[in-house]
């Protein structure tokens, strides 16, 4: 063989295994939606194409699904993401968050499960916070799993939303069902301290005391490999006073027989990784660490990407020193036994609520001509963290770099924190008056005069305290949160580009005493120590007349070539909104396209990138060329698109269901699909 | 020089004039007096829901973290700053009567009295009605 010929074939087997690397979960398949996030990376990718450039307009409204009616108020949002499985659609609705199965052709409810009441539920933070469920088939049977607010798991048979036979435990409450359901709460508490150290009987009415701490749900668990990965939610740490609350373990169930399997300790503890990143013992009280948001995972190696919030409480965390391992991490665990494989923190000590918002998104690229397989999380502080997903390195430097320290009593900040050199920051790095809205000289003027008040400075700008001796009012932070739950990262597995929405914005929360504004006798105060600072609202930093006190554009979508990763394009997100294109104040001004003051939600198909213009944002959805960014179609929604959208193809035919609520609709699911001609 | 004597009348009318408006603007009325109908605060909550409550409880506004916020300003400061910054994503797209309604809502969760008269628009009335402590 000649020395040409032996090159050519090993470049063609090189490019075989490169492909058959590459073709592995790749997406949604066979015009299903099986997953929240698309497919179980979580890309919200889907490999159809009857729906292009030349046709979008042609879309129209096949039916609107309203989520009115399923709890006591009516919720004007819509943050569940629906699947598609095996002929239907499932998603939750309401604040009991009420499993539904819709027929996908035309919008019919099949099928609904309501948990029954109890006492607990009263006690919800995020009852309305439903994310959607998750879907195994266990021996050839679709099952539907879903996380109820007062943090029950269920198992229901796909087809009939009836519990499944001789699944979980016997539920000791009127009206539960003599099977499909697991408490998850003793699971949760059983080897936790200050239970165990609790004089009272576990009631599964009223769930754990509050003085122990409070936890629930809102993203749906999800389904890896035979196993039930069970995330959590605590009450925002922003509304909250007291420093004690209940860790937010991770838990894995058998998706067959609702057994519980394992538990990760997200606060480790003694002898644990990590546990010498708490201080002052704080380990055996505080706690949070939820895993609010999605979850994504790779089958094939067995892990499970978990992103996690802050410790207990925003905005001071003086009680609890140290970098407060797992808080704001993202965890890969192994499916099988919950055993940690590597973890990256984010941020160190978090206190500016910049907990990790949305689902790692998994993807296959290939970085300086190597193979790299890798899970991606984008970030309130505006960055994408990239790590190889089997080990757990980054795939580009991320350099610990000093911050600024805190002058408020008692708080200990981290002295560096994580700052990826690739791909480059997708929104603001702070706030100088470089920043501020210079639309015209008056508004400039106005603007410098109200950042008087206030102290800028970079990202991870410590809080200071109201009355702090310098008389400011309050510090700003920016980003607040870039990339967020409102608008989920989706990407192009086929070519390995993220599409990144983000919103531009600032913090400056006031911190006060925390007994000043302690509530004692509301039902939503967990723990029982008072903190010594808390934050009293979430800021009261605006502009100049209304208007954003920042330069444009005000929210964007970024696309990130994660092969290189370099920015290939950013566009805004719709466009200007009246109330600024009309001001009063800008009648002689050169306004550029601001975008909307929302997030932009998106999928990716074959042939574009979807997207709507998130709460507030006009009644439109878009067509953008996945190469520019270019606007290639608009149509109009019901009301506004937000928290996201999905596709599938059902009877031959591509659809696109736009989570949608406005003033005069509630949260409610819109399916768009070509005329049948077509 | 002696100030012709229409001047100086003009000159104390004026003052009067001043000082009456100045009455009228600084009265310090208070949300103790009843300035809002619970019809209004009705309406204001089914805008609270409808609008707000997908990112807001209502406990961030009522209590003793709006005690700590809110008293010592009026109602107008209340009022301008929901228009200004809410609803997220779509600021001033309510229309001010709503903005009113869910300000009366609030004051209703901080149980502060009802009135016959629902809480007016105009930011220059507002600014006569202080936000007190609920517990006087």
């Amino acid at each position: 063989m000649s020395k040409r010929v032996t090159v050519i074939c090993v470049v063609m087997v090189v490019s075989f295994l490169l492909s058959s690397a590459h073709a592995q979960t790749q997406g949604t398949e066979n015009g299903e939606w099986r997953y929240i996030g698309g497919d179980v990376w979580h890309t919200r990718y889907s490999p159809l194409d009857q729906v292009t450039a030349s046709n979008f307009e042609d879309l129209e409204i096949a039916w609107v699904w309203r989520g009115d009616n399923y709890g006591s108020t009516t919720l004007g949002v819509s943050r569940s993401t629906p699947i598609y499985v095996d002929g239907l659609l499932y998603t939750v609705a309401g604040e009991r968050r009420t499993v539904i199965a819709i027929d996908p052709a035309t919008g019919e409810t099949v099928w609904t499960y309501r948990e029954p009441h109890t006492t607990r539920v009263n006690r919800g933070m995020r009852n309305g916070y439903g994310k959607g469920v998750a879907y195994a088939e266990v021996d050839g049977r679709g099952v539907i799993y879903v996380i109820t607010p007062a943090f029950f798991l269920h198992a229901l048979d796909a087809k009939t939303g009836r519990p499944l036979e001789e699944w979980g435990q016997s539920i000791q409450l009127p009206d539960f069902p003599d099977t499909g359901v697991v408490d998850l709460l003793p699971d949760l508490i059983a080897d936790w301290g200050p239970w165990q150290s609790w004089d009272g009987v576990y009631d599964a009415d009223l769930g754990i005391p509050r003085e122990l701490g409070h936890i629930t749900s809102s993203s749906p668990p999800i389904v890896v490999n035979g196993v039930v990965v069970v995330g959590n939610s605590a009450e925002q740490g922003y509304n909250q006073t007291r420093i004690e609350n209940v860790p937010g373990d991770i838990m894995g169930y058998d998706a067959r027989t609702g057994e519980h399997l394992w538990k990760f300790h997200v606060i480790p503890r003694p002898g644990e990784v990590g546990h010498d990143t708490w201080e002052n013992d704080a380990w055996e009280w505080t706690g949070d660490v939820s895993s609010w948001a999605p979850i994504s995972a790779d089958p094939e190696r067995g892990l499970v990407f978990v992103p996690t919030n802050p410790p207990t409480i925003d905005f001071y965390g003086g009680f609890r020193p140290g970098d407060g391992l797992f808080g704001t991490s993202v965890i890969a665990l192994d499916v099988q036994t919950g055993e940690r494989a590597w973890h990256f923190q984010t941020v160190h000590h978090d206190i500016w609520n910049f907990d990790n918002p949305t689902a790692p998104v998994v993807m296959n690229v290939t970085v300086d001509g190597t193979p790299r397989e890798i899970v991606v999380q984008t970030t309130k502080q505006g960055w994408a963290f990239t790590f190889d997903r089997e080990t757990g390195e980054p795939i580009w430097p991320i350099e610990e770099r000093p911050v600024p320290q805190s002058e408020v009593p008692g708080e200990q900040l981290s002295p560096t924190q994580p700052f990826p050199t690739k791909p480059a920051a997708f929104e603001m790095q702070g706030l100088t008056e470089e920043d501020l809205i210079d639309f015209t000289r008056e508004l400039r003027t106005e603007a410098l005069q109200i950042v008087e008040s206030y102290r800028l400075g970079p990202i991870f700008n410590p809080p200071i305290q109201r009355g702090h001796p310098s008389g400011l009012r309050s510090f700003v932070s920016c980003p607040s949160g870039a990339s967020n739950i409102f608008g989920p990262t989706s990407a192009d597995p086929e070519t390995g580009i993220l599409y990144v929405s983000t919103l531009r914005g600032c913090r400056s929360e006031n911190i006060v005493p925390g007994a000043a504004i302690d509530e004692p006798e509301d039902i939503k105060t967990t723990g029982r120590t008072i903190a010594d600072f808390a934050v009293l609202n979430r800021g009261d930093f605006r502009g100049p007349q209304g208007l954003p006190i920042f330069k444009p554009p005000y929210s964007r979508i970024v696309a990130i070539d994660m092969n290189t990763g370099e920015h290939l394009w950013e566009t805004p997100n719709g466009d200007t909104p009246d109330r600024i294109q009309n001001h009063p104040a800008l009648e002689q001004a050169e306004i550029p396209n601001t975008g909307r003051t929302s997030h932009p939600i998106t999928m990716v198909t074959k042939t574009l990138v979807i997207t709507a213009e998130g709460t507030g944002g006009t009644p439109r959805l878009h067509a953008v060329d996945k190469q520019t960014g270019e606007r290639l179609g608009t149509v109009s929604l019901p009301a506004s698109g937000q928290y996201g959208m999905m596709g599938y193809q059902h009877d031959g035919q591509q659809y696109i269901v736009v989570q949608v609520a406005g003033r005069n609709i509630p949260g409610s699911l819109a399916a768009l699909r070509l005329p049948k001609e077509n | 020089m002696i100030t012709p004597m229409y001047k100086v009348v003009s000159k104390v009318v004026g003052s009067l004039v001043w000082f009456g408006c100045s009455i009228v603007m600084f009265a310090q009325g208070s949300v103790m007096d009843g300035v809002f109908t619970s019809a209004q605060a009705t309406q204001g909550q089914r805008t609270f829901e409808a609008v707000c409550a997908s990112c807001h409880d209502t406990g961030e506004f009522s209590g003793a973290r709006f005690q700590f916020t809110w008293v010592g300003l009026t109602t107008a400061d209340l009022y301008e700053t929901i228009a200004t910054l809410m609803p997220e994503g779509d600021p001033g797209s309510l229309s001010p009567e709503e903005y009113a309604a869910v300000v009366a809502y609030l004051l209703k969760l901080n149980d502060y009295p009802t009135g016959v008269a629902p809480l007016p628009t105009d930011e220059m009335v507002l600014q006569t009605v202080a936000i007190v402590s609920n517990d006087q």
